[in-house]
């Protein structure tokens, strides 16, 4: 940038024509560039927009004043940060919590032999085996289950037992025929 | 945001405590707008509008009431802290000379030159459209050259 483009920047500057960032490459330029005599001017005028934009409201007691007009007092503001004080501990329960759940997911992705396969086929190979593995043994289970059929023939010999009860319900008759000899000869 | 409507209010007003008092009533209409807030595109658009408004309203009750407090005839003014800061006096003067300017001419020098709002944004703000905007820049930033080109004839050339 020298000098005559800055002189003609500054002449669409007058005319309210430059964009913003023209603007701020003329501040730039006037801030830093050793500036000739008949740009002078434009230099301290673009420091003071500079400084300008700096100023503060000066109130220190702005904010309270504030505050106290709106009926909100400093009392409110603090019960609220006290009742946020402590909610802390929570704050700090919920955090560990959410910090376990994390390293547990963590660990267990992070295991090398999780028993899952990445690739659908051999998944559905190992699948396919391990249930042919499980009904064959069902199979041999099914046969030795045939041994049941002979108990339920046993329990049909059973049946005869009741003939023995009957047996015994006549031998208590005998018995009580016993007590009363015993009676007798005492 | 405290700082850029006081600082708009003080190139309004010219006076500190009431540019001060205009920052607060500004907020206090946000506070009372609580709810209605979320429909404004821009809150700080919105708040730089009341606080020009009220600043005019401002000046127009005291023009009433005064009729010979003219743009010439501004009070000394009480320093910002930033202001006591830039002690030298090319920074004094331009101020003085901007608050010189019309109300509308100083309004657009505040809001382009020292905040740097778009033309669009202030065209908004300002109720306006965009040329106005410019063309008022372009009056405001020429007066300011000539009078600042007239102080330093004045001064190297001798009483």
């Amino acid at each position: 940038m020298n000098t005559q483009d800055i002189e003609r920047l500054i002449g669409k500057y007058e005319q309210g024509q430059t964009t913003a960032k023209e603007e701020e490459l003329l501040k730039y330029w006037f801030s830093n560039e050793e500036v000739p005599e008949q740009l002078a001017i434009y230099k301290e005028i673009f420091a003071f927009y500079d400084a300008a934009s700096e100023e503060e409201l000066p109130d220190p007691e702005f904010d309270r004043k504030l505050l106290d007009t709106l009926g909100i007092s400093e009392e409110n503001v603090q019960n609220k940060s006290g009742m946020l004080r402590r909610l802390y501990p929570a704050f700090g329960i919920a955090a560990s919590i959410v910090l376990l759940i994390g390293v547990y997911f963590i660990f267990q992705t992070q295991q090398p032999n999780t028993g899952t396969y990445d690739d659908p086929e051999i998944a559905y190979a190992e699948a396919k085996r391990v249930l042919l593995q499980v009904s064959g043994n069902l199979n041999t289970g099914m046969d030795e289950l045939s041994n049941v059929k002979s108990m339920s023939k046993a329990v049909d010999e059973l049946d005869n037992l009741e003939m023995l009860d009957n047996g015994i319900k006549e031998m208590k008759k005998i018995s009580i025929l016993d007590k009363s000899k015993q009676m007798i000869t005492q | 945001m405290k700082h850029k409507l006081f600082r708009l209010a003080n190139r309004l007003l010219r006076n500190i405590p009431e540019a001060e008092d205009v920052v607060q009533e500004v907020f206090i209409r946000l506070w009372n707008r609580r709810d209605k807030l979320t429909q404004y595109k821009s809150l700080e658009a919105f708040s730089v509008t009341i606080t020009k408004n009220l600043c005019l309203d401002r000046l127009k009750s005291k023009r009433n009431k005064t009729d010979e407090l003219t743009e010439q005839n501004v009070k000394p003014e009480r320093l910002t802290p930033a202001k006591a800061m830039e002690l030298n006096d090319s920074y004094r003067m331009i101020n003085k000379l901007i608050n010189r300017l019309p109300e509308q001419q100083r309004l657009i020098i505040q809001m382009r030159d020292i905040e740097g709002y778009e033309h669009a944004e202030i065209a908004e703000m300002l109720n306006t459209n965009e040329n106005a905007v410019r063309v008022n820049l372009s009056r405001a930033r020429k007066k300011i050259r000539d009078d600042m080109q007239k102080q330093y004839n004045y001064e190297y050339t001798g009483h």
